[in-house]
């Protein structure tokens, strides 16, 4: 099965993505999911990031700009608060066919 | 015990880049953590700091040498403080020795408040937690002047003050959050929200000028058509093009200078985000840690700035007012910091955009009168990071070139307040008073402020919870009454 890439964006590709991103890693890998690679970006380059991924986990769930991506984007928020998260894990798995 | 002492102290002395990962290790270990994956977040902090301190030693000189022809070509510059961004902020200040304890100290004020009834807001955004390092830090330089036995717990004291402040703060701006994300569920408890204090007054002012509501703009649109030009490495680029034209560079100078800064720029953010990764496991256990103390309760959770991050206006306004930073720089005969790390000061542009929900006009202007107080709080804090970086050896600081500040000072006008007021006790009594009876002000003001402002974002998201009137007691003065469907 090829590689399948998630991006996690936030203001700076600094602290909250990469917060984000570690919480989605070790989930994954609880599950035995290790042909994901989750990387933490800079929401200022997310189209040239996005045209190298194939899932944006957003913590900006209300922005046009995801919509406008060439991959699908679901809500990360799940994995800032911790309430909700095996629903955004179930959401990763259906759309990347994991 | 003395040797027990001893052994710590000579182990501390090795430097923050071998010292930190023993500590994070030895947390993590308390935090439950299995021995290999502990000392994997060790490592990594040790990986991040040695990164940052390899790129610091590049990028410092480079900036430092830039600064020094300016001031030497063009009379009037008074550049001697080099604004390298929050990120390198960040990292000396995990370097102060009670950085860590800041950890425990937020996460059990919020507990208490949260037990009292005091707030709503379970914080659990554990990687913020280093600006209360810095201010426990900063105050202890400040005071430790005169009184050196007051020094740590006033810094402590300071602290605490502000983690109280940042959970109050994100009560009040909640459903003003909410209406420009719609996420249901958290408020954003960062500290850069605190600036509203002096920004809601100064905002009523300004809506008071005839038409401003009728200017009609599209940040979306224009967020756009800057597109390329919101990048790190294009800002980076512009800006070293700019110092190199302002240092009298020759044409290979300038080339080399804009290559230089684009890579830093573009460097910083990605070595720090490692110490994201590191520090990550902690985040973790201390947000575990406090969800469990509270099930079922009805609270919501506080998060760090970047939920606001899909914003357009908040982006359009950081890049538009780049370009008056690095002029206010230049003419502000107080400032003597070089804008660059943050040159897009997002701490000043997104409090902006939270209070004036996300209208553009309105937060161009919010946030041209905020430039100057962010100039005058990184050129003010600047012998402290630096101090701090040179006494604790985070960063060697090399000597001739000046020091080393963050232009994204958070909360800016609150910190030079709270600091003015406490360097009365270093003999300054009037300019102290002066700050006391403007914070006093700024205090009063902001309650009724803020629920003024929470309850009509409330009519137009229709409330969190589908109140669209959070605050009755302040709704007599509300022009429109609420909707009855």
């Amino acid at each position: 099965m090829p590689l399948k890439r998630i991006i996690v964006a936030c203001g700076s590709g600094v602290a909250t993505s990469n917060v984000a991103a570690e919480k989605l890693r070790n989930l994954l890998r609880e599950q035995g999911h290790h042909n994901v690679d989750v990387r933490a970006v800079d929401i200022k380059s997310l189209e040239a990031e996005a045209k190298v991924a194939d899932l944006l986990v957003s913590i900006t769930p209300y922005a046009i700009r995801d919509k406008e991506l060439p991959i699908p984007s679901i809500n990360g928020i799940p994995l800032l608060t911790g309430v909700g998260t095996a629903d955004v894990i179930k959401q990763i798995k259906d759309i990347l066919k994991l | 015990m003395q040797a027990a002492l001893d052994l710590i102290r000579s182990f501390l002395d090795y430097g923050p880049n071998v010292a930190l990962p023993v500590i994070m290790f030895l947390l993590c270990l308390i935090l439950g953590m299995r021995v290999g994956k502990a000392a994997g977040a060790g490592l990594m902090l040790g990986v991040a700091f040695t990164g940052i301190f390899v790129l610091f030693d590049f990028a410092f000189p480079v900036l430092g040498k830039a600064g020094q022809a300016m001031v030497q070509r063009i009379p009037g510059l008074r550049f001697q403080a080099y604004d390298l961004g929050w990120t390198v902020a960040s990292v000396i200040s995990w370097a102060w020795p009670y950085a860590f304890l800041m950890f425990p100290l937020q996460i059990a004020i919020n507990i208490a408040m949260l037990a009292l009834g005091w707030t709503k807001c379970l914080n659990v955004d554990m990687w913020n937690v280093w600006h209360k390092a810095t201010l426990g830090a900063f105050v202890s330089a400040l005071v430790g002047q005169s009184s050196p036995a007051l020094a740590l717990p006033l810094g402590f004291l300071v602290a605490a003050v502000w983690v109280v402040a940042e959970l109050i703060s994100a009560d009040h701006t909640r459903e003003q959050v909410y209406n420009l994300t719609r996420i249901p569920g958290i408020a954003v408890s960062h500290n850069m929200l605190l600036d509203i204090m002096w920004m809601a007054p100064v905002l009523d002012l300004i809506e008071k000028i005839p038409g401003l509501g009728k200017i009609k703009t599209s940040p979306a649109d224009l967020r756009r058509r800057i597109g390329i030009f919101g990048e790190n490495y294009v800002i980076g680029a512009i800006l070293g093009l700019i110092f190199g034209l302002l240092a009298g560079y020759d044409l290979k100078g300038v080339a080399t200078l804009i290559i230089q800064c684009a890579a830093v720029v573009t460097l910083f953010p990605l070595l720090a985000g490692l110490f994201a990764r590191a520090l990550a496991p902690v985040a973790e256990g201390a947000q575990e840690f406090m969800q469990k103390r509270f099930p079922g309760r009805s609270f919501y959770i506080g998060l760090d700035w970047p939920v606001l991050a899909g914003i357009d206006s908040l982006w359009v306004t950081g890049i538009l007012i780049a370009p008056l930073i690095l002029l206010f720089a230049i003419i502000l005969p107080f400032n003597n910091t070089l804008p660059f790390g943050s040159i897009i000061a997002v701490s000043l542009v997104a409090t902006v955009t939270v209070i004036t929900q996300g209208d553009l006009v309105k937060s161009l202007l919010l946030s041209i009168i905020g430039i100057p107080v962010y100039l005058g709080a990184a050129t003010y804090f600047a012998p402290y990071l630096t101090n701090l970086a040179v006494a604790t050896g985070a960063i060697q600081v090399p000597e001739g070139y000046g020091m080393v500040t963050w232009l994204e000072t958070n909360a800016a006008g609150m910190r030079l307040l709270v600091f003015t007021i406490l360097d009365a006790l270093n003999g300054n009594i009037l300019p102290g008073l002066i700050a006391l009876v403007v914070l006093v002000f700024c205090v009063w003001y902001y309650f009724p402020a803020m629920k003024r402002r929470e309850n009509a974002a409330a009519q137009e998201s229709g409330g969190i919870s589908g109140n669209p009137l959070p605050y009755p007691e302040v709704a007599s003065k509300a022009a429109k009454p609420a909707p009855t469907d």
